[in-house]
């Protein structure tokens, strides 16, 4: 399995705009490695069929998982689900489905959750679709 | 620090010129941070050495 690492230093220094386009960038790499997974595998089952539920990482771990790497956890957190629906709608539906970013400050920290702009402009939320609270 | 690591396990599953798509996808991401010079020329002499 391929595992870079990203080390962000300059997200502390940063505005929110900018953190909203590196985290677009990033998600696009894992959309891109599912759409590519997708096509070679045509019968990987549905997101919402494949018996994964969400499940929040536990402190300090941030692991952006690709679909074959979620199947075998048998679990994925908001990046993990949302970047495999996006790829989902792509490939097997033709959506121009993206990735949408909300942003909540808790204290000196920001929260970013991870969902999907559905090509009607519509926003889908595979993280509480599949159990987060 | 932010730290987030991808798990590409699909990276077994594609082929070479998707692999290089791949890569692409991950440096643009860097160079974003970077800027026009820097990191992302020592990613993709990392990247080369992927096989």
């Amino acid at each position: 399995m391929y595992r870079p690492t990203y080390e962000l230093a300059c997200f502390s220094t940063v505005d929110h705009e900018e953190k909203l386009q590196i985290l677009k960038a990033m998600l696009e790499a894992l959309v891109l490695a599912n759409v590519l997974y997708l096509q070679h595998r045509p019968n990987t089952p549905p997101l919402y069929a494949a018996g994964v539920p969400y499940v929040v990482e536990p402190p300090g771990r941030d692991n952006w998982q690709d679909i074959p790497r979620t199947l075998a956890l048998k679990e994925g957190d908001c990046e993990d689900l949302a970047t495999w629906r996006i790829a989902e709608l792509r490939v097997r539906h033709g959506e121009n489905a993206l990735p949408h970013i909300t942003a909540k400050k808790i204290g000196d920290f920001t929260l970013f959750h991870i969902l999907v702009r559905r090509g009607d402009g519509s926003i889908e939320d595979p993280s509480r679709i599949l159990g987060m609270r | 620090m932010y730290r987030p690591t991808y798990e590409l396990h699909s990276f077994t599953h594609v082929t070479p010129e998707e692999k290089h798509e791949i890569l692409k996808a991950v440096l643009k991401a860097l160079v974003l941070m970077s800027g026009p010079f820097g990191a992302p020329l020592i990613y993709v002499g990392h990247a080369k050495t992927d096989k």
